[in-house]
């Protein structure tokens, strides 16, 4: 997903570099700004019509399946309570919640409820996997503990980095868990 | 010219020459960083990280100041703000800035730009750091909120308030005179900028109480929302300002009028309610925020392109094309600044999507989206302003400084968003640590061909220095 976003990112660069050498090498002619008003303006009117059906549809599109409550409304399998301090992450407990019992890890397949809080300053949980891809993250914020909401596909280890500076350890604030 | 318009010119004059040789130290910090980053130095990450504070609050410092200064000249062409409190401004200013120096370089104050609350009171730097950090950043508050509520009252001087802003046009109404559209964008972005700064300055005098009183403690929720309400607000009002002298000095070169109508005027009253909403896109992972809000945000960051693109990027096209305009140094500048604040600005509506911003939130994506329209953008616009002011009318070293910084600014920023792309995190002071090796090894090239693109961007800037230096002398002598 990040790397479709860059993709888009550069090509609306090129385009938009294009544009502006097409601007400017246009201004090496000269026309009236009466005559040239006419051209801009339809332009322009397309130009707003397209802007709209874009931002319609892309607003339509990406304001479903947000990350603050489980997707699809399933019913998270684990509870992991994760707690963010200056500067090492300790996961204080795994739950079974169909079990209703303690679990020794999560397994792969299943739904987990991330319980993300913070004992000191603001923190970032960023989950990456072995290729260094960010597979989700949220905010540990001081005062309100996080639900982050994520079913891990394969069995692994999996990395935990701080996103949110905070302070001098930021940068060795990372850790691991295990899911089988 | 009379002796009070010189005077200005002056004033205007020394705060261009300070901001210039203030941002090339600041680039220079900066250039530290991400030699830190790369590896080729080692830098203990209490310095790095009270180097980065100093680099971002600098940074935003500058450029806000810089905008301003172009703002207050090119208002002062048609109104009355006052030279006293320009003066006065220069004075706070610096003085905001000795105090982040010491409690940056000295104090090791690191709490980065946002100084997200409660980190500044953490015990990683003496509370003299905190409280002269926390002191500095109220002077330059007040310096500002100053600034803006004399500019809104020169500006409703001149051509009443209502007037000012455009409604006539919005209502159909035929003008008495025409207005230049600077004078609508000013009154929008003073305004937004004035009623935040003020929010600035109450989540700046809590943390001067909690620094008093230890015993206080705030809510964390509601002072990150404070603290972005207001930051964000005053790094767009930074580009309004630049685009306010866009507005006003292209037609000085293009020969066509770019004229206030009723589209212009719905188009900048609109912007006033989107960038007071659309802060809500830095708190998308703080899901202690209402879902609603966090919507919103998304839907008000999406609205920001329609008035800049639809009126102000047509606006240029109209000035522009097919004009015969030659391009010196001045409308080269600015058409280019424009560009990088569209750059940059797409790549921040980009990361203003949440299902997108899942993976781009806190990596490098972000310094690259505002390094894009900072330096890309505000900067090309303050340096045109600034060449109008005091540059020789040979302008071509200037050019070759200004394609320098483009070449080594585009390569520079390009690198933060391969490097955001690979879910390189922001504000580390090295990569070494990452547990996964191909994103610190992302991290560290990235970061060490930004270094060589730093360069590059210092080279150009010093050729364009060098150009406008040797234009001061007769630019301060009256006409």
């Amino acid at each position: 997903m990040a790397w479709n976003a860059g993709i888009l990112t550069l090509v609306g660069t090129l385009v938009i570099f294009a544009i502006t050498a097409w601007l400017m090498r246009s201004a090496a002619e000269t026309e009236s700004a009466e005559s040239v008003a006419p051209k801009i303006y339809g332009m322009r009117t397309k130009y707003f019509i397209l802007l709209m059906i874009i931002i319609v549809v892309t607003l339509f599109a990406t304001l479903r399946g947000l990350p603050y409550s489980p997707p699809n409304n399933e019913t998270p399998v684990y509870e992991v309570s994760i707690v963010g301090k200056m500067w090492s992450w300790e996961i204080t407990g795994i739950q079974n919640l169909q079990e209703n019992a303690p679990s020794e890890a999560i397994s792969a397949g299943k739904l987990v409820d991330f319980v993300v809080a913070s004992d000191d300053v603001n923190h970032g949980i960023g989950i990456y996997n072995q290729a260094g891809q960010i597979l989700t993250q949220t905010q540990a914020m001081p005062g309100y503990p996080a639900h982050l909401y994520y079913t891990f596909t394969e069995p692994g280890t999996y990395h935990v980095v701080c996103m949110e500076y905070c302070g001098p350890g930021h940068q060795v604030m990372t850790s691991q868990f295990t899911v089988q | 010219m009379t002796d009070n318009n010189l005077q200005a010119k002056r004033t205007a004059i020394v705060y261009a020459i300070t901001g210039l040789l203030v941002f090339l130290v600041l680039v220079l910090l900066g250039l530290a960083m991400r030699m830190g980053q790369s590896g080729m130095v080692h830098l203990p990450p209490g310095f790095f990280y009270a180097v980065m504070t100093l680099h971002g609050l600098g940074m935003v410092g500058v450029l806000y100041v810089g905008a301003y200064v172009g703002a207050w000249y090119l208002t002062a062409q048609h109104a009355k703000p006052s030279l006293g409190l320009f003066k006065f401004n220069y004075v706070l200013t610096l003085l905001g800035v000795v105090g982040l120096i010491a409690a940056t370089l000295i104090g090791n104050f690191g709490a980065g730009w946002y100084v997200l609350y409660p980190l500044p009171f953490i015990k990683a730097w003496p509370e003299w750091a905190v409280g002269t950090a926390v002191i500095s950043l109220i002077l330059l508050g007040v310096s500002w909120l100053l600034g803006q509520l004399d500019i809104i009252r020169a500006i409703s001087a001149r051509y009443g308030f209502t007037t000012a802003l455009g409604w006539g046009y919005i209502k159909g109404e035929k003008p008495k005179e025409d207005l230049p559209p600077m004078m609508t964008i000013l009154m929008v972005a003073m305004l937004a900028g004035a009623l935040t700064t003020v929010v600035g300055a109450v989540l700046l005098m809590l943390y001067l109480a909690q620094w008093i009183n230890p015993a206080l403690q705030y809510d964390a929720l509601m002072m990150k929302n404070m603290v972005f309400l207001f930051g964000h607000t005053l790094v767009n009002i930074t580009l309004y300002f630049g685009v306010a002298a866009a507005y006003e000095m292209l037609p000085l070169f293009t020969g066509r009028p770019w004229k206030m109508n009723k589209l212009v005027a719905i188009s900048w009253n609109l912007a006033f309610f989107l960038v007071l909403l659309a802060f809500f896109h830095h708190l998308y992972f703080d899901f202690a925020q209402p879902n609603w809000i966090q919507v919103l945000g998304q839907f008000a960051s999406y609205g920001s392109a329609i008035p800049a693109t639809v009126v102000t990027v047509f606006g240029v096209f109209m000035q522009v094309y097919r004009s015969g305009v030659k391009w010196s140094f001045v409308p080269l500048a600015f058409v280019l600044g424009i560009m990088g604040w569209i750059v940059g600005g797409f790549a921040a509506v980009v990361d203003s999507t949440i299902r997108l911003n899942l993976y781009f939130h806190n990596t490098l994506w972000v310094p690259g989206h505002f390094h894009t329209y900072f330096l890309l953008g505000v900067v090309f616009m303050f340096l045109a302003v600034v060449y109008y002011l005091i540059g020789p009318e040979n302008d071509g070293l200037a050019k070759k400084g200004l394609w320098g910084i483009m070449i080594g600014g585009y390569g520079f920023v390009g690198m933060f968003f391969v490097a955001g792309v690979n879910a390189v995190p922001r504000r580390m002071s090295s990569y070494e640590n990452l547990p996964v090796e191909s994103v610190a090894a992302a991290g560290q090239s990235t970061a060490s061909l930004s270094v060589v693109f730093i360069l590059v961007i210092a080279l150009g800037a010093l050729a364009y220095y060098a150009s406008v230096f040797s234009g001061v002398k007769k630019a301060w002598t009256a006409n």
